[in-house]
């Protein structure tokens, strides 16, 4: 009995521990992209870069709704919903990888500057290049949990992977939710 | 906020992310100060900080739930 | 050769040469089939990168975590006996104690290497006129010399850290043992390729790497930028896993205000690295780019500006300086206690201290760009801030002094490591005032007085109390003691010398010598206080080569010493035997009962073993 109370004290023990890790990784790496804000606004001031706003709202919206199905992903697994949550991984994955399409394919070919033209170019390809290669990294490890998913790996009660890869998620969509504004609506023209 | 069901509070936050963002678009199409934008910025921000990430999980490991 | 050709570091080299080859081959490749022609630059680039994830492959660093990846089990770190004997040292260990010694090879070999370059180009400054070196080499050199050292400073401190933060604390490893092993091993390549941007060139902007010139010289900045950028990462890591370590892992009643003051001055430097380091990281990344894809960051012609690098660089390399530093003044409070038998004069007061410093340093950067042409209303706010930095530094001296006062100091070598630290590192703060000051740094700015300055920092910071460190707890990796005859001979020799090499500096300095110059006029009269800080830096030199000496005879030959050497109170000599087991105090609990340094109180502990059963379980297997 005894044995059993100390795996779960245990294993209690190792997901604060884990938690704490994955926290101070965001603190250090918000540092980062807050350089990079540092950069915009030290190089272009109040400077509107005009890109294509219905793009931004579009691209945006698809972020702020993955980050949706991510968290229904995660109370699902925490309630037990096997199928609730590889379905809203699933959907979550596609949200992702539409993101990194209508980034990347569509935004990068359609915007009026390249990464050579100007402190412009630079800025906003160098700030959506750093997300977007964050998002393909989040979508990485949630594939993995898909993966382990289907495998049945997590249970209610264990599955910090899921936890850590959610968490991954929304920072990355915080990110997001100061970069849009900074990148598309802020300044004049 | 905490008595609804992590389901449904998850939901009513994410209508309240949208609703923020929609305003945060019209604002900005319009040229507004950006100090609102900021201000809704970090709203938003703090809501997901808080029911999305969970950051009490680790700011007070012993009371956070498991969800 | 088999078991040679195993070993986790050669396999990982020889991964790491092959990445590198694949690399600059899939580029060429890409290139060649787009139909462009070779380009050397962003080859070596990509080649670089993926030679240190295929060292990382090869070392064995990715193993457990593909495993969990694919979900699957694997053992507890405390479940992972790795091999024994002289071999753990080459391979991927997961005890922090192994960890902590690879990093203090790691960070000797870097001292060496760039001590070594210091040493070719001081030759060159010995006289007046060009006799040894091109400017490219010297300028290579120099820049070189700082930035392995850097990454020698980071290594020793992650060494200092790691073997003895869980050991003070009383965990049995660090938080995340893997995370521990990976930080250590991704600094080895990123060593190496740091070494070979002479091998492309060389590069010419000193190791602080300011655009335009960056943008535009020689490719071997790109080998600079990739090495460092890549240390940063071991460093950042490393930082995470020391704060989650001191955070959660401590024993089981020791509060923050009851823990060793080491484990304090440790968690301050791991909040600045863990933040700051991500700035010098994107900083030089921008260069990277700008050089690679053309983003005009830095180029004022195209939009950019030179500047925003300065403020970017400096964020992390100011606090950088306090990072190098923090440990080692923990060392010196950690360890004048026990050798003046009293009590830590106003512990809470130095704990505090740390942190301080570490917070302050966060708003002092621009003091490094008075010059630079930054606007003129941030001068003042900045000098202000920066003079800030001396109070909680003074805290720490009146500390020691009061700690000192009325002591019965003993003087064996590591107290008088920590004696020379601290005098070292009060004239490093006595100069400081004059270079943070605008009126006076106008004019010092960019001179030897500077490089003066810096040194006296590094060595009272760091230097000093990392040999004392290592002559204090030899005895904990070892079981054997140190020869007090050579470390005597090691201090005597190196102190004076040193102050012979800081005292010209500075002099030559205020003369209006400036720095990274390869050549001066003989009319300045400079020639024969440049030999004698030549001469000065070759003394340093041989006082550390005798201290290898001892440092690898004393590990055979030294006398054997198991018990309390130092007689101390804290739980890793008070408890554990020497040399420290492995998983340090599995199946041993100890209570804290006292507080840590009171020294000479009759019949107080800070520690006590609170269960020994256990312990004889152990002697069993």
């Amino acid at each position: 009995m005894s044995s059993i109370n100390n795996t779960i004290a245990s294993y209690q023990q190792k997901l604060a521990i884990s938690r704490l890790g994955l926290w101070l990784f965001f603190a250090s790496d918000a540092f980062m992209f807050g350089g990079l804000l540092i950069t915009r606004f030290y190089l272009l001031g109040n400077k509107n870069l005009n890109l294509d706003q219905t793009l931004g709202l579009l691209v945006t919206s698809i972020l702020l709704i993955s980050s949706f199905f991510m968290n229904r992903a995660e109370v699902m697994v925490s309630q037990g919903n096997h199928k609730g949550f590889i379905t809203s991984l699933v959907i979550t994955i596609l949200l992702g990888i539409s993101f990194l399409v209508g980034v990347v394919g569509l935004e990068w070919g359609n915007a009026h500057f390249g990464p050579g033209d100007g402190a412009e170019g630079a800025v906003f390809y160098m700030m959506t290049g750093m997300h977007a290669f964050h998002v393909l990294t989040g979508i990485i490890f949630l594939g993995l949990v898909l993966r382990n998913g289907l495998n049945k790996k997590y249970t209610a009660e264990k599955h910090y992977a899921v936890e850590a890869s959610a968490n991954y998620w929304h920072f990355i969509d915080v990110v997001w939710i100061i970069y849009y504004p900074v990148l598309y609506l802020m300044g004049t023209m | 906020m905490t008595k609804l069901s992590p389901l449904k509070r998850g939901f009513v936050i994410f209508v309240i992310l949208g609703v923020l963002t929609a305003v945060e678009y019209y604002l900005g199409v319009n040229e507004v100060p950006s100090i609102l934008l900021w201000t809704i910025a970090i709203i938003k921000m703090l809501l997901v900080l808080q029911f999305f990430m969970h950051i009490n999980r680790v700011i007070n490991p012993n009371k956070g739930g498991h969800e | 050769m088999k078991s040679f050709m195993s070993t986790g570091i050669v396999k990982g080299i020889l991964y790491q040469i092959t990445g590198s080859f694949m690399g600059a081959g899939i580029l060429g490749g890409i290139r060649a089939l787009m139909g462009l022609s070779w380009k050397t630059e962003p080859a070596i680039v990509l080649g670089g990168l993926v030679g240190a994830i295929g060292f990382m492959v090869g070392v064995g660093g990715f193993k457990d975590w593909w495993k969990m990846a694919l979900g699957e089990e694997v053992n507890e770190a405390s479940q992972v006996f790795g091999e024994q004997g002289l071999k753990r040292y080459f391979g991927f260990s997961l005890d922090h104690k192994v960890i902590g010694i690879q990093y203090g090879i790691l960070s000797m070999v870097l001292l060496v290497l760039g001590g070594s370059l210091a040493l070719i180009f001081r030759v060159e400054l010995a006289q007046s006129g060009l006799q040894i070196l091109n400017f490219v080499q010297f300028n290579t050199l120099v820049g070189l010399h700082g930035m392995v050292l850097i990454a020698s400073i980071l290594m020793g401190i992650a060494a200092m850290s790691n073997y003895v933060v869980p050991l003070l604390i009383g965990a049995e490893d660090m938080a995340f043992p893997r995370l521990n092993a990976f930080s250590f091993w991704i600094a080895v390549p990123a060593s190496i390729i740091l070494m070979s941007s002479m091998l492309f060139g060389g590069f010419e902007t000193g190791w602080t790497a300011y655009p335009p010139l960056s943008v535009r010289g020689p490719m071997g900045i790109q080998m600079f930028f990739l090495g460092v950028f890549i240390v940063g990462w071991s460093s950042i890591l490393g930082a995470l896993n020391l704060i989650a370590t001191v955070l959660t892992m401590r024993s089981k009643g020791m509060e923050l205000f009851k823990m060793p003051i080491f484990a304090w001055s440790v968690l301050a430097t791991s909040i600045i690295s863990l933040t700051a380091t991500q700035l010098i990281g994107l900083s030089f990344q921008l260069v990277m780019f700008e050089r690679l894809f053309e983003m005009s960051f830095f180029t004022p012609s195209n939009g950019g500006n030179p500047i925003l690098f300065q403020h970017l660089f400096w964020f992390y390399s100011h606090p950088a300086v306090y990072i190098f530093v923090l440990p080692g003044l923990g060392i010196i409070s950690e360890l004048l206690p026990v050798f003046v038998r009293k009590p830590l004069f106003g512990y809470k007061w130095v704990a505090m201290s740390s942190m301080g410093i570490a917070l302050t340093g966060f708003l002092v950067w621009g003091h490094h760009m008075f010059t630079a042409g930054i606007e003129e209303y941030l001068r003042v706010p900045f000098m202000y801030s920066t003079l800030l930095v001396a109070v909680p530094t003074g805290v720490k001296f009146f500390s020691w002094v009061a700690t000192i006062w009325q002591g019965k100091a003993r003087f064996p070598v590591p107290m008088l490591f920590v004696l020379g630290g601290i005098i070292v590192f009060l004239l490093g703060g006595l100069t400081g005032p004059p270079s943070g000051t605008v009126s006076t740094d106008l004019h010092l700015h960019d001179t030897y007085y500077i490089v003066g300055h810096f040194h006296n920092t590094m060595f009272g910071g760091f230097i000093f109390p990392i040999f004392a460190a290592i002559y204090y707890w030899y005895p904990k990796i070892t079981g054997r003691r140190m020869s007090e005859t050579l470390g005597k001979i090691h201090f005597y020799l190196m102190t004076p010398s040193f102050f012979l090499m800081t005292f010209g500096q500075m002099r030559i300095g205020l003369l209006g010598m400036r720095r990274r110059i390869a050549d001066y006029d003989p009319a300045m009269g400079f020639d024969f206080t440049q030999l004698l800080i030549t001469i000065g830096g070759y003394l340093i030199a041989i006082s550390i080569l005798i201290f290898f000496y001892n440092l690898i005879v004393s590990a055979k030959k030294g006398e054997s010493a198991t018990g309390n050497v130092w007689n101390s109170r804290s739980p890793e000599w008070d408890i554990l035997p020497s040399p420290a087991p492995a998983h340090n105090y599995a199946g041993i609990h100890f209570n804290v009962v006292g507080e840590p340094y009171d020294y000479g109180l009759k019949g107080s502990k800070y520690v006590e073993l609170a269960q020994v059963e256990a312990q004889s379980k152990e002697s069993d297997e």
